[in-house]
């Protein structure tokens, strides 16, 4: 029989707004090349290009603010991405990211039971301050992992 | 891959996208993490995912959603303006087995400095699965 305990105790709602701190990055053509020999491209090809490709972008590993859930809910994985994006970077510029935690919401008898999902949401800013990108990426917990990726509803 | 980026007009509602086959391997997934600095066990750790019930290790999500670009810069050129992307994950997928992106047109408007198409996006996976199912805006240039 399914257990309906919500999981958004009070102590995970608090969790919603807690922000990372910002971080700066630099659009590095090196790790550009790296990228694209891992996907199979031709690096000098995407290195020698003014601005940096689109999938740099989904390479954004974008530092996630911790949460503190431990215990029943240790599994997670990575179930949905979403990137805008305002403008094409620069090889050499500097952008800063600023992550937050925009919202917790659980699901009940999914394919892994009651699950938990974090979205966060991601902000990058160029030199001048104005707004390069957004990134809302959702995480799904549960309690015990077969591994499989699962669409966020 | 063409050289230079498609424009408004060569492009219909209806139109499919060649597909992007890929077949990443483990070494693959290394450099993507070794790029991204990004170090999740079940990514290169076969052990690991075999005492967890999986066939072998796991292709990271974001890696997927780089297959979406990918397909789109094939496809119009790589000087694509890429707007917006997102990316569900619905199934794993593991090295070392064929990858298929594809992508169908599903909406084609002119704006005021530039044309916008509409895309939806898939993976499909050896057994004709959607692994990685999502959509995307990119801005192509008027005629």
């Amino acid at each position: 029989m399914t257990d309906q305990r919500s999981l958004i105790t009070d102590d995970v709602r608090a969790m919603i707004g807690s922000e990372a701190a910002p971080r700066s990055l630099v659009i590095d053509p090196i790790v550009g090349r790296r990228l694209a020999e891992a996907l199979g491209e031709a690096p000098d090809a995407i290195a020698a290009a003014e601005f940096a490709p689109a999938f740099y972008f989904s390479a954004f590993e974008s530092f996630i603010p911790p949460t503190g859930i431990t215990g029943e809910l240790a599994s997670g994985v990575l179930a949905g991405d979403e990137w805008e994006q305002f403008r094409p970077l620069r090889w050499g510029e500097r952008i800063v990211s600023s992550g937050r935690i925009a919202d917790i919401y659980e699901r009940f008898g999914g394919r892994h039971g009651q699950t938990l999902y974090l979205r966060y949401e991601w902000r990058f800013t160029d030199e001048r301050g104005e707004l390069v990108a957004v990134s809302r990426r959702i995480f799904a917990r549960y309690a015990t992992s077969d591994g499989d990726d699962e669409e966020a509803p | 891959m063409s050289d230079s980026t498609l424009r408004l007009n060569d492009v219909h509602e209806g139109d499919r996208l060649p597909p992007l086959e890929k077949r990443f391997e483990l070494i693959d997934v290394v450099k993507w993490s070794g790029a991204t600095w990004t170090f999740v066990p079940i990514f290169y750790d076969r052990d690991l995912a075999r005492a967890q019930g999986l066939p072998d290790t796991l292709i990271p999500g974001p890696m997927k959603l780089a297959l979406f670009n990918l397909l789109l810069r094939q496809w119009a050129g790589p000087q694509v303006r890429v707007r917006n992307v997102r990316a569900a994950y619905r199934r794993p997928d593991t090295p070392n087995l064929p990858l298929a992106c594809h992508g169908l047109v599903t909406a084609v408007r002119r704006g005021e400095n530039a044309g916008e198409v509409d895309l939806e996006l898939w993976v499909e996976n050896v057994r004709g699965e959607r692994s990685v199912t999502g959509a995307a805006t990119i801005e192509l240039p008027l005629p």
